[in-house]
């Protein structure tokens, strides 16, 4: 019995939360150091981790297999290319990088220390997206031809970097990215052009880019030719985070939403909990896909590559927005 | 209320027999008659309607009729329209308005110069939804309105059938989904928020059905003068096996209300054997329809002005029209 994976979680936010707890839930892998800005200590101390409040301390203090960033987007490269210097695996949350420039750096550190970077496009590990496409590939609407999805809620209220466009790229390159990631796969082609259109609202104490819909034109003959993608955070607090997709062939439609079905729901006096009991999810999934791909040396099923076409086409949107015209991707750096 | 008779210039839209049925059940209405330049549709409504009938436009303008329902091929609606209102009737048009800016502009002059009235049909305002919520944005209770999302979405009509062929035909629809369902969100978005565009973006493609010359998927996008934006999903995306028509979706984001509209949501799940395993949807809601025609035949009865115009019915029609024009450039267009 093999001794389990070092793991190191950078971030200890909303998203570093999911990932530790999916770590520990992983019985192949086990999370020994944890850097977070957050006082959050009662928490890290029942994972049994090292609590490390200096990310340059840990990298240097610790040895690990992989690591697993949940920090800001813009701190990815900077924690990241040191993880790769130091040969270890490096598990990145979505977006990859704020700048496409990062991403590659990351990428080409990556591809030359023969570490694997993994990406944390949840979408693509998630049992109802999965099932869409195994339906879609199955024949059951025919050639897929245009998908449209749908994601909004009020604006996230756990941490502010989200309202500066510098760090976080605004809802474009942190919300709409999923559903742009996910309809590329589906197409299994990049978009030829990118066009967008958003509000900008006042978010925090900013105005930025809100309510975003972005469309996605493919040049192919066979295959999914139109995408479009709306994802807000303009939504009052009462909304219930919502999202939604529709998949339309020369034979049918494929749709489904969030908040969807759910096999048990509880209701307490105070609270609603709908629980997806019996299969794993997204987060879970590709966590367990990382540790599989460290030890089987496989590539992850969504890779550097798919980050970097993923960040392009939110930038591209981004870029799209602020100028009312059209971005042929192809050209677009 | 004043007896109002009414002309039918044709029955090529499909909505023409479900305005007749409201029109029927109407006290103060009396049916003129009808023209319909195509035999076989004009023969099936002599039958199934038993109506006076007229051999063209300009026959059914010199009739008795006080107004004139023109609910023909969109690019004749002008033809028939103007005969209508030289001939001093009101005119209640379907929608598009027309299917080019100067027709439509050459509408609402003639009704002006000849002092008559001119409705433009969009029943999707006089649906409860629709009408709630533009009182609670006219009153502020949902705040600044900061962005739209909508969809208009629908099935084609069917090109096999030789009298609803022509709404997937280019030469006498002017265009395909974008033209039929971007008008409808379009005249909603204007009517909520009088925001002004300054640029549109559209795309118009033929993805699903092989045997058309016209658009059946597209999205339009809209930049506004106050760095607000929208989008509009008309596509003709629902396949045959869908359990209705469509959907009038609309996501309202306000700063002190997000609204949600699902317009025909309100349906009965009915699995009939006799359709042989496609569930069927079956609306218990509102009738849209036989609202707007009670307001508009009000409006002539009383001599008020028309609540939805010839303008508006321009407004709306240049939104799909600068989406065309987006398509065929590649890019975004100024308003």
């Amino acid at each position: 019995m093999m001794d389990p994976l070092k793991i190191g979680l950078f971030g200890f936010g909303f998203m570093g939360k999911i990932h530790a707890l999916n770590v520990k839930n992983n019985p192949d892998a086990q999370l020994t150091a944890v850097f977070s800005i957050e006082k959050d200590r009662p928490d890290i101390e029942q994972i049994g981790a090292t609590f490390y409040d200096d990310w340059h301390e840990m990298i240097a203090a610790e040895t690990f297999d992989a690591v697993i960033i949940a920090t800001p987007t813009f701190t990815h490269a900077e924690i990241g290319l040191a993880a790769i210097n130091k040969g270890w695996h490096v598990f990145l949350e979505k977006p990859m990088e704020r700048t496409l420039d990062n991403c590659q750096l990351l990428n080409d550190a990556a591809e030359k220390r023969q570490v694997f970077l993994g990406i944390g496009h949840v979408l693509r590990f998630d049992d109802e997206y999965l099932a869409i496409k195994e339906s879609i590939v199955s024949g059951t609407i025919g050639n897929p031809k245009m998908v449209r999805c749908t994601r909004h809620g009020p604006p996230p209220g756990w941490s502010t970097w989200f309202f500066d466009e510098e760090k976080s790229g605004t809802v474009i390159l942190d919300l709409t990215i999923h559903d742009l990631d996910y309809i590329c796969w589906l197409a299994g082609t990049a978009p030829k052009r990118v066009t967008a259109a958003a509000s900008s609202i006042l978010l925090g104490k900013n105005n930025m880019f809100g309510i975003s819909h972005v469309v996605l034109d493919f040049e192919v003959s066979n295959g999914i030719e139109l995408g479009f993608a709306e994802a807000s955070w303009g939504a009052t607090s009462s909304y219930p985070f919502s999202t939604s997709i529709e998949v339309t062939g020369t034979d049918g439609m494929i749709s489904s939403q969030i908040p969807g079905k759910h096999p048990i729901e509880l209701f307490t006096e105070n609270d609603r909990t709908a629980m997806n009991l019996f299969s794993k999810d997204g987060y879970a999934n590709e966590i367990d896909d990382f540790m599989t791909s460290i030890r089987s040396g496989q590539q992850p099923k969504v890779s550097g590559t798919d980050g970097i076409l993923a960040v392009k086409v939110c930038l591209a949107a981004l870029e799209s927005a602020k100028s009312q015209e059209t971005i042929d991707l192809e050209g677009f750096a | 209320m004043k007896n109002v008779s009414i002309g039918i210039a044709s029955f090529a839209h499909i909505h023409a027999s479900s305005y007749l049925n409201v029109l029927k059940c109407m006290d103060n209405v009396n049916i003129a008659g009808f023209c319909d330049l195509d035999e076989g549709r004009a023969e099936r409504i002599r039958n199934e309607f038993n109506l006076p009938f007229f051999a063209d436009y300009d026959a059914l303008a010199r009739s008795d009729a006080d107004v004139i329902l023109v609910t023909n091929e969109n690019v004749r609606h002008v033809d028939a329209a103007i005969a209508a209102l030289e001939n001093g009737k009101d005119v209640i048009v379907e929608k598009p308005i027309a299917t080019r800016l100067d027709d439509a502009q050459r509408m609402i002059d003639v009704a002006r110069d000849s002092g008559r009235k001119l409705f433009q049909c969009y029943p999707c305002r006089f649906h409860p939804s629709a009408r709630k919520a533009k009182d609670l944005i006219a009153s502020g209770d949902a705040g600044d309105i900061q962005g739209i999302t909508a969809t208009n979405h629908g099935c084609m009509p069917d090109h096999e059938n030789q009298e609803t062929a022509w709404f997937s035909t280019k030469e006498l629809a002017g265009g395909g989904a974008v033209m039929d369902h971007a008008t409808h969100s379009a005249d909603l978005i204007f009517w909520f928020t009088d925001w002004i565009p300054v640029s549109v973006f559209g795309i118009a493609k033929r993805l699903f059905h092989g045997d058309i010359d016209c658009d059946d998927a597209g999205m339009v996008l809209m930049n506004f003068e106050n760095g607000f934006a929208a989008s509009i999903d008309p596509s003709w995306s629902r396949p045959v096996s869908f359990p209705t028509w469509g959907d009038l979706t609309m996501i309202i984001y306000g700063t002190k209300m997000t609204i949600t509209i699902d317009m025909f949501n309100q349906n009965l799940d009915v699995y009939s054997n006799s359709s042989k395993k496609i569930a069927t949807w079956q609306s218990f809601g509102s009738d849209a329809d036989k609202q707007m025609l009670e307001s508009y035949i009000s409006a002539i009865a009383n001599d008020t002005e028309p609540p939805v115009t010839g303008t508006d019915g321009y407004k709306a029609l240049k939104v799909a029209l600068k989406a065309y024009e987006s398509n065929d450039k590649g890019t975004f267009v100024i308003w």
